[in-house]
């Protein structure tokens, strides 16, 4: 019981870290996401993390696939609007809410964000949850002047680093399971 | 439709109407204090319909650097003005005030008119060469003004007040959502003051406070000294303005400048604030300094319009030689400078003053070095790429 506990918590913590979209330079802001605890299997908590002391819009889009269930913003924060979900984070540096994703099927979660301070706009770190429950995390494009809207580029393609990160995760994910069982 | 989207589509008819004079962006309550559920109803309309950006930009600088509420501060005119929204249009009627933004680390991005002496100052102001011109306080272009659309107009507050006044009634008639400011930006008694308060205004309280203590510093450094040498023992200045035989009296700016570095201006008592003299008079009063000062009228030259030494040297000369002026210790002991009005007429009068206590007292002075101030004040708080040049000549001889 002991041992199982241990590992399990070890392997947490190890799938928590490689899922944290590591800190680079151009790219502050840091999406997390991991199997909710204590919710039914498909369910995931999503965390993203921004500087301190700004005001942001945040707009996240979902897959057909993806269902918002909730957030941690009080309910005049959060705007659901079609596929996508507004988050207004005034002064915090995290937002977190769950999403749900019928076992099985693999989804993906794309976001923008602009500083209403600043009026820079950047992508967040694009999300991709595979049918066997593995996440993908790429890499965002972090802040640009809000004058270059209409130069934005798109999402950095995934990296070969990120992907054996994903991989990994997907292996820790998968022994998790097992463990469980 | 759900009531959410009902209030998002109140909240995106209220942003879209535009800004509104006298209101906070975003302040639904009309209590004057922009609350967070406010803000963050801004902030999702915005996500919702871009085009209400603007307003929610607003809306979320007034929530983090105004705490919410509008801004009130009291410019040199004596009157309570209060900001609603940060400034995105700004035209500023005198350099000196523009100056003073540049020395508080001020974005001035936001200029988007100037006076047309602004715009002769290509060589201190380059980034404006580009900026409208709206005329001048005596003869603004008004039409050029509101055609700007400004939502704040910077103008003198006691200097030329009767053209400032005119200005600020006229723009309250028919521009009433501009906010007319007015500071002098350059007179020592009100400087320091107006230094912090056009900090706060235009939030750059941090370099505001920085410049005001290098401002203070080096005007310190010679009016504490000055209290210390008797009356009877300043040294004696005769004036000169760019006109000649023109000097001033108690009450003008020159005046009292020359008595911040310790001289005892010869005319001081003269009934009129620039009163022209009789060149008998010079010669009766026996200054032992004299100062010229040009960059104006037939002495345009020098100064951050740079070269022309020789023009420096020949208008020495001429001076110097004036009809028994060799009788003059001024002249004997070689103690008879011109000073460019760039350094004592604006806002950079603090340098100018260091040259003349250096020229009254060279002993007591010794250690103060105008020219690496004046080197500091352009390269580190007016940030111009190319400070100085050796063709730039402020005083002579150097």
């Amino acid at each position: 019981m002991f041992r199982r506990i241990a590992l399990r918590h070890v392997l947490f913590v190890l799938a928590l870290m490689l899922c944290v979209q590591p800190l680079t330079a151009d790219s502050p802001i840091q999406r997390m996401v991991i199997p909710a605890e204590g919710q039914p299997e498909g369910t995931y908590q999503v965390l993203l993390v921004f500087p301190p002391g700004q005001v942001w819009g945040i707009r996240e889009t979902f897959s057909p696939e993806i269902e918002f269930i909730s957030a941690d913003l009080p309910d005049n924060s959060v705007q659901k609007s079609g596929s996508e979900v507004h988050f207004a984070l005034i002064g915090d540096q995290n937002v977190s809410y769950i999403i749900a994703i019928e076992p099985g099927n693999s989804g993906e979660i794309t976001g923008t964000c602009q500083n209403m301070v600043t009026g820079v706009t950047g992508y967040l770190p694009r999300a991709w949850i595979s049918d066997s429950g593995s996440i993908h995390i790429e890499s965002g494009t972090g802040e640009h002047p809000a004058s270059d809207d209409s130069a934005q580029v798109p999402p950095a393609p995934l990296g070969p680093g990120l992907f054996l990160i994903a991989l990994c995760a997907g292996g820790l994910l998968f022994s998790l399971r097992r463990e469980q069982q | 439709m759900r009531p959410c989207h009902l209030i998002l589509a109140v909240m995106v008819f209220i942003t879209l109407s535009g800004p509104v004079s006298g209101a906070l962006p975003g302040d639904t309550s009309g209590n004057d204090h922009l609350e967070k559920s406010e803000l963050a109803a801004m902030v999702l309309a915005a996500l919702e319909d871009g085009t209400a950006i603007q307003n929610a930009r607003d809306a979320a600088y007034v929530y983090m650097f105004w705490n919410g509420s509008p801004k009130r501060i009291t410019d040199s005119s004596g009157k309570e003005r209060v900001m609603w929204r940060p400034f995105h249009r700004v035209v500023v009627m005198n350099s000196e005030t523009l100056e003073t933004m540049r020395s508080i680390g001020y974005d001035t991005s936001p200029v988007i008119g100037v006076d047309k002496y602004t715009l002769q100052k290509n060589e201190f102001f380059p980034e404006f060469s580009g900026t409208a011109g709206i005329g001048s306080i005596w003869a603004p272009d008004y039409e050029k003004i509101v055609s700007l659309q400004p939502d704040a107009v910077f103008l003198y507050a006691t200097v030329s007040k009767s053209s400032c006044d005119e200005i600020e009634e006229r723009l309250a008639r028919t521009s009433p959502d501009i906010t007319v400011l007015r500071f002098d930006g350059y007179l020592p008694e009100t400087y320091p003051a107006e230094i912090g308060v056009l900090g706060e205004l235009l939030d750059c309280q941090e370099q505001g406070q920085e410049f005001r203590e290098f401002y203070t510093a080096n005007i310190d450094a010679v009016t504490s000294s000055i209290p210390a040498i008797p009356e009877g023992d300043r040294v004696r200045v005769y004036f000169e303005t760019w006109t000649d035989y023109k000097s001033c009296a108690e009450g003008s700016g020159y005046d009292q400048k020359i008595g911040m570095a310790g001289g005892s201006n010869i005319f001081a008592n003269e009934p009129a604030e620039y009163p022209e003299i009789d060149p008998e008079a010079v010669l009766e009063r026996a200054p032992q300094v004299i100062i010229k000062l040009i960059g104006s009228g037939k002495y345009t030259f020098g100064g951050y319009q740079g070269g022309d030494e020789a023009s420096f040297s020949e208008v020495y000369g001429d001076i110097t030689s004036r009809k028994g002026w060799d009788a003059l210790e001024a002249v004997r002991d070689d103690r008879t400078y011109l000073l460019h009005t760039d350094i004592l007429g604006g806002p950079q009068f603090f340098i100018g003053v260091q040259y003349m206590a250096t020229w009254f007292y060279p002993e007591r002075f010794a250690d103060l070095d105008p020219a690496g101030v004046h080197a500091e004040y352009l390269s580190r708080y007016q940030r111009l790429q190319n400070p100085l040049t050796n063709e730039q000549i402020f005083v002579y001889p150097w």
